[in-house]
């Protein structure tokens, strides 16, 4: 399936990603892929991401539903599930590169 | 002999239900998990989504058919691999003979740890119930996960299996042997593991509906008919089964490597089935390298638009782990195919495999190519799969991929799932 990724996507998904956009029967996240600053608390070994900047807005964190760990090559990636307001953000941690990633977006209702 | 104490266990829709977890908002909503594909399927509905007839396998058109509320979620695999392992090591901290049977079923042998496991929360003792342990279990899985499971409890897997399968969702079925004779009587044939559609069909001819026919149906005749499998029916009819459970470390060799994908597209382009055959060759050939195993017979796996699906095998005199052979010999198969139809799966399969051997290479051109590989190998595993490729995978297909049923969380049958 592609993905539009856009750096100017709306995040209610005004483009909807192909095949589905012509169907209505369109999956409920949204990609975005973008480096994002987050601010995070490091505690007892566990990394907890507490906001998000990203769209020039900061999203502040209610919830970490789950986290689960990837690899890409021989680093490893942190991914959260997190809630904020009424969003639901896929968010990704490269511990090799120390950088964060917003990988989607979905609706928290 | 020792009655065994089995459990098999069965998490519910675990797909959805893990979506669920992931976002609990979707939570008592009907979902369903669907590939990234453009051909795709619905891969897991939830159990809300399955009360309106949303069922695995249904496309997504029928599927909002079925049910216009249903919430669509594009599979996250990284995931489900992740919550697999855990679980499979919530499984091991209660006994090592852990079989896992798919990437969310498996088979617990408790017999040992009955009447020495002392689950906290529970009171002194009640580890000698196989129920109470079983319990335990799902309490420590709702917890950790949010998700439910169904638990069988038997003398052996295929029953452990039956009980699983009697309660949906969040069951717990323990089958006594005094029950089973019962319970099989009227159950139909196919709703025992290992009998599918084609041996349900055969089965009909000879009048044999239920497992009660099947276990009183004349064992020679089975045996006449199916050889080894008429014996092994007719145990499974009775609810005999002496298979083991098999924990990671005594798994047999493995005798097969194969990948295959449904293509965004039928096709009948040679050029276009070469590309894929090459990636998938390429997928194949680094598993093999990684479990340190060569093969000599390379199989075409081919599905027409009508579903036709066939494979046809060639060995060769040399053991290879290399994408680049494996592909030669497969496009070497495709050319002696005269193609009827479009093509809508492509598979490659490697066999007749040998673990830890090698033939040193003889000649500049071998061992050219080995140096390559070997330095493509270390470059992917510390970047990441496919960061250096050969040139023909330009036009790889960027297809994620859906959890093969042979999936396990170790050896070679381990696949791992980038971030979609």
């Amino acid at each position: 399936m592609q993905y539009i990724i856009a750096e100017d996507i709306d995040v209610r998904g005004l483009k909807l990603p192909s095949p589905f956009q012509d169907s209505g029967l369109f999956p409920m996240a949204t990609r975005i892929n973008q480096i994002v600053s987050v601010g995070a608390i490091f505690e007892k070994g566990k990394i907890k991401p507490a906001w998000i900047k990203w769209n020039g807005r900061v999203f502040k964190i209610d919830q970490i539903p789950y986290r689960w760990l990837t690899n890409e090559g021989a680093a490893e990636i942190i991914n959260f599930s997190v809630v904020s307001g009424a969003n639901l953000f896929h968010l990704t941690y490269n511990l090799r590169n120390q950088q964060w990633t917003l990988m989607e977006v979905e609706d928290y209702i | 002999m020792i009655r065994r104490t089995i459990f098999h266990i069965d998490i519910n829709a675990f797909f959805a239900s893990v979506e669920q977890t992931a976002n609990p908002s979707l939570k008592g909503k009907p979902i369903a998990t669907i590939g990234r594909a453009k051909r795709t399927v619905v891969t897991a509905p939830s159990y809300e989504a399955r009360r309106s007839g949303v069922k695995t396998g249904m496309n997504v058109w029928e599927a909002k058919k079925a049910c216009p509320s249903l919430i669509l979620v594009v599979s996250k695999n990284s995931l489900y691999v992740d919550v697999s392992k855990k679980l499979v090591k919530l499984y091991e901290s209660v006994t090592p003979l852990v079989e896992v049977f798919s990437i969310d079923e498996a088979f617990l042998d408790v017999t040992e740890v009955l009447g020495r496991y002392q689950p906290e929360a529970l009171p002194p003792g009640a580890g000698n119930s196989p129920e109470a342990l079983a319990r335990e279990i799902k309490r420590r899985i709702r917890n950790q996960f949010d998700i439910t499971c169904s638990v069988g409890i038997a003398s052996n897997k295929l029953l452990a299996k039956l009980g699983s399968e009697l309660q949906k969702p969040d069951g717990l079925v323990h089958l006594r042997p005094d029950q089973v004779p019962q319970v099989l009587e009227n159950l139909p044939v196919d709703e025992l593991c290992g009998i599918g559609r084609r041996l349900k069909q055969d089965l009909a001819n000879l009048g044999i509906y239920t497992c009660g026919q099947l276990a009183r149906y004349p064992v020679e005749i089975l045996k006449r008919r199916y050889g080894v499998r008429g014996i092994w029916l007719h145990d499974m009819a009775n609810g005999v089964d002496n298979s083991e459970v098999i924990p990671p470390w005594s798994l047999p060799a493995d005798k097969s490597v194969g990948h295959s994908m449904t293509l965004p597209e039928d096709i009948n382009d040679r050029e276009r089935i070469c590309w894929y055959i090459s990636q998938l060759s390429e997928q194949v050939a680094r598993r093999m390298r990684r479990g340190h195993y060569q093969g000599k017979t390379v199989s075409l796996i081919l599905r027409y638009s009508d579903f036709e699906t066939f494979s046809k095998d060639h060995t060769i005199k040399k053991f290879i782990d290399s994408g680049y052979r494996i592909a030669q010999v497969a496009i070497h198969t495709l050319d002696t195919i005269k193609l009827k139809q479009a093509i809508r799966l492509v598979g490659v399969s490697v066999s007749n495999l040998i673990q830890g051997t090698y033939q040193l290479p003889l000649f500049e051109r071998e061992k050219k190519e080995r140096a390559v590989t070997e330095t493509m190998d270390r470059i992917n595993d510390k970047w990441g799969e496919l960061t250096l490729h050969p040139a023909v995978l330009l036009h790889r297909h960027p297809h994620k991929g859906v959890i093969a049923p042979a999936w396990r969380p170790h050896g070679i049958k381990y696949i791992t799932y980038p971030n979609n």
